[in-house]
């Protein structure tokens, strides 16, 4: 088996050379040399702004680079849309899955796809559908609709999609975020039966993890720059790393233990509908306490949203209580949790945490606002806001510094300090930290993750939801396991299994 | 954006990088010039000499102390109308109403002004004025009510509601003045009798500029530092931009929502007032002039800035003037002076969206 893939790895399926793209004065691709044998699972590996996605948006059609040039089988090609891309078979499995939620599985493999005939017989792509998801273990229902996937379901949807379209070179971009450690290892092994076929594969990560797992081999990327190509074998996960950042990192953080005090806030027998009219939290008991940080771990959509929503009051539950510090929540709205002294790191910083048309000062009040030294008698304070400000700005390394520059132009790691620097300053009884390092580079989740420390080492209580295993692991005291809606199990962080916890994920009892 | 043209070309527009302050000022200007130059060169079709068309364009409406003040008269419900669709846009409520709460505005205005004086004899204008002040606006407030809290408690558009609630108004406008509010010595004319001396806005130099100007110049600034420098303000972009933040801010966005908007019908209602107290002194069909539309236009050419409503109101009520004298001077039909106001506000338009698209065109593969 491993003399015949050196034998595939001698043709190059796809060349890209001196890509070039410029964003608006920044270098996203800077001269990039890249390319992938037939057969090779390709690992593409930096921080966030990098450029992976930005070069590989280029490969399969969705960006025009300004410059370089794109082989394919060795012959020089332009590609100017996704439907060029795939008619070269480049297909690309992007962050956000491009499926619609209405359609079934089957409508949506059909949809798009100019190769068949007008009329289609749809018992004949149910049959297709069918062999191909059982060649390469891709099991998925072809009559469900999407919107009853899972999220795990759907990436595979995308990759059928794919496939059945005549896919030879597949890029994921982070295919391992949304799902559970079991269903990763389903997901590794489609991709070594594509491999096998002489498929190309490109997964883009930030997880070391991953490189070592599956990738024949890697290249780097740091700031638009190509680092190197190297094979995993060759390296260690330090020298990744330090690849990957340009510096030395600290890999694994360290928690000191904590001394958990008296209760915060208690959550009995919570529950709640989600936004379809189902149960999305059933008879949900939790109890966080003062320097603790207890951890939720599970796979997304299985109430960890609704959960959050309730204890922030954007959501009323069916039955059950919240009491925070003693005090019974009686009206749910973010009003009054905020009265409570409820913190929280949204999961969507963008949509709900910030508004980036606003400066980052008009951010960092948005908690604060009608407090007398921002806005003494309905007019705004603007000396005192600056001063708040370029505090903050300071405290946290806010970059810019300038507390009037918009945040729209922030790097998602400075946004996301700037709603850590809001939420851990305003007087607050607890913090929920929702997917606080979702999308951050190294540099960025070590800050986040020692400030979280930091804070519960101050007395801070922290509900910690994650999808992220191993930040659950590292900073948790105690790990509540969540499936459908009902807690499985809540364990002490340092007797924790992470097998077994997986297991819980996915549903089954240990 | 793209749009596929056939199967070998493509347009795409692509936003452009923040341009300089200096361009910025200068091409509604040039656009100005070149959309002055295409209507006269129409109209010279139509038999009209082009130094013609300006001469008399300018003239009506600056030409004479006359005209100029009339501008200003014109201008008044373009203010205030621009103003009240700004504010309202600013929490993205599109008012395309202002028309109907100006007019009922009008109407409740009107209601005071005929009949108080009927109970209260003497009552003097220090007090009826204010009285009739507030009742126009709290009679805008009330019919944008309507829209504003189907916006909010069934997500009804209030592009559809507030639009149709013009006609509402307008014809229960036309019932009142032909109805129980007719004049009755008024010789069949349709509107209401004319209001008592004491209901009717101070004016100015002997000209028609009532009272109401000072009114308009002042919540044009009242607004502009609202926006910046209240909280109530800050509470306003938040919503606007982001709502979802609004709410995880604690905001009770649903009341702020329908208090701002109330504002904003509230200031078209004083239009309303103006209109009536101050320039036609009774209701009556000349109210309906499109003001709503024209609004809408002039707010966004002020960029939904308080204070630039106040030169590009001033700006088309002169074009409206001068278009006016089209008509009358050199017997151009309406539609005309239509046209020529319609290329302009086109052509600013198309300058203010290229200013921030560029249009490629490309081959596709």
């Amino acid at each position: 088996m491993l003399s015949e893939k050196i034998v595939e790895f001698e043709n190059i399926a796809c060349e890209m050379k001196g890509i070039v793209k410029d964003f608006y004065g920044a270098k996203a691709n800077d001269d990039i040399n890249f390319s992938v044998m037939r057969g090779e699972i390709h690992a593409l590996l930096g921080e966030n702004g990098a450029g992976k996605s930005t070069l590989m948006k280029i490969l399969s059609g969705v960006y025009a680079a300004d410059r370089g040039e794109i082989f394919i089988n060795g012959e020089q090609v332009k590609i100017a849309s996704p439907r060029t891309a795939i008619d070269y078979g480049i297909g690309m499995v992007h962050q956000h899955f491009s499926l619609v939620d209405v359609l079934t599985v089957t409508n949506n493999i059909i949809l798009g796809d100019n190769s068949r005939d007008a009329w289609i017989n749809e018992k004949k792509v149910i049959n297709e559908i069918k062999n191909v998801a059982e060649k390469y273990g891709l099991n998925v229902n072809p009559n469900a609709y999407v919107w009853q996937l899972s999220l795990g379901e759907q990436q595979r949807v995308e990759i059928l999609k794919l496939l059945m379209r005549g896919a030879d070179i597949l890029i994921f971009d982070e295919p391992t975020s949304v799902l559970t450690p079991q269903e990763v290892e389903g997901f590794f092994e489609t991709l070594r039966i594509l491999s096998s076929e002489g498929k190309s594969i490109i997964i883009i990560t930030h997880k070391l993890n991953e490189v070592f797992n599956i990738a024949d081999k890697v290249t780097i990327l740091r700031k638009g720059k190509k680092i190197a190509s190297v094979y995993p074998k060759d390296v260690t996960k330090h020298d990744l790393a330090k690849m990957m950042v340009g510096k030395e990192v600290i890999l694994d953080i360290h928690k000191p233990k904590s001394n958990p005090g008296k209760p915060i806030l208690i959550l009995e027998n919570i529950s709640v509908k989600n936004d379809r009219g189902i149960l999305a939290l059933n008879n949900v008991n939790l109890d966080i306490k003062s320097s603790e940080i207890l951890g939720i771990a599970g796979v997304s959509g299985n109430g960890q949203t609704e959960l959050a929503e309730v204890i922030y009051g954007f959501r009323t539950p069916l039955s059950g209580k919240v009491i925070i510090n003693g005090n019974e929540i009686e009206k749910f709205s973010t009003h009054s949790a905020i009265t409570f002294g409820v913190s929280h790191i949204p999961e969507d910083r963008i949509g709900t945490g910030l508004i980036p048309q606003l400066s980052i000062k008009n951010n960092l009040i948005l908690k604060d606002y009608r407090q007398k030294r921002f806005s003494g008698r309905g007019t705004l304070n603007s000396k005192n806001i600056y001063e708040y400000s370029m505090n903050l700005i300071n405290t946290y390394n806010i970059e810019p510094s300038n507390p009037d520059k918009l945040i729209m132009i922030l790097s998602g790691g400075n946004q996301q300090k700037v709603v850590l620097a809001r939420e851990m300053t305003t007087d607050h009884n607890i913090l929920i930290a929702m997917h606080p390092t979702f999308g951050l580079d190294v540099a960025g989740t070590e800050f986040v993750r020692q400030k979280l420390i930091e804070h519960c080492s101050d007395g801070g209580a922290i509900l910690l939801i994650s999808e992220d295993l191993d930040e659950i692991m590292q900073l948790s005291d105690r790990i509540a396991i969540i499936y459908q809606g009902e807690i499985q199990d809540i364990v002490d962080a340092q007797d924790a299994n992470i097998e077994s916890i997986g297991l819980m994920m996915a549903g089954e009892k240990a | 954006m793209n749009f596929i043209l056939n199967r070998k070309l493509r347009i795409s527009l692509i936003r452009k990088r923040e341009s300089r302050k200096i361009i910025k000022i200068i091409t509604p200007i040039i656009s100005l010039i070149v959309a002055f130059f295409i209507s006269v060169g129409i109209f010279s079709l139509a038999g009209v000499p082009p130094l013609t068309t300006i001469r008399v364009v300018i003239f009506g409406a600056f030409g004479s102390f006359h005209n100029f003040s009339e501008t200003i008269v014109k201008m008044i419900p373009l203010l205030l109308t621009g103003l009240s669709v700004t504010l309202a846009f600013k929490v993205r409520f599109f008012n395309i109403g202002a028309e109907g709460q100006l007019i009922f505005g009008a109407i409740t205005a009107s209601g005071i002004a005929l009949f108080l004086p009927n109970i209260f004899p003497d009552i003097p204008r220090i007090v009826l004025l204010p009285i009739l002040i507030l009742a126009g606006m709290i009679g805008g407030a009330v019919w944008i009510l309507i829209p504003v809290l189907l916006k909010s408690y069934y997500r009804v558009s209030e592009v559809i509601t507030t639009i149709m609630l013009n006609y509402v108004s307008i014809l229960f406008m036309q019932y009142l003045y032909d109805g129980p509010w007719k004049d009755q010595h008024g010789w069949g004319f349709p509107g209401s009798a004319r209001f008592v001396e004491s209901a009717l806005m101070p004016r100015f130099f002997g000209t028609r500029i009532h009272f109401t100007i000072i009114l308009a110049l002042g919540i044009a600034i009242l607004l502009y530092w609202l926006l910046r420098n209240s909280r109530l303000g800050y509470e306003i972009s938040v919503i606007g931009l982001n709502e979802r933040a609004a709410q995880y801010a604690g905001m009770n966005t649903k009341k702020k929502l329908i208090i701002v908007v109330m504002l904003s019908g509230s200031i078209a209602g004083l239009a309303g007032v103006g209109e009536v107290s101050g320039v036609h002194c009774r209701l009556f069909e000349g109210l309906i002039a499109g003001y709503g539309f024209t609004a809408t236009s002039i707010a966004w050419l002020a960029r939904l800035n308080p204070l630039a409503v106040i030169p590009v109101a001033f700006f088309i009520a002169a074009l409206s003037l001068g278009g006016d004298q089209l008509q009358i001077q050199l017997a151009l039909p309406v539609s005309a002076v239509q046209i020529f106001i319609g290329i302009i506000l086109l052509i600013i338009l198309a300058g203010d969206f290229f200013l921030r698209y560029s249009i490629k065109i490309s081959e596709r593969e």
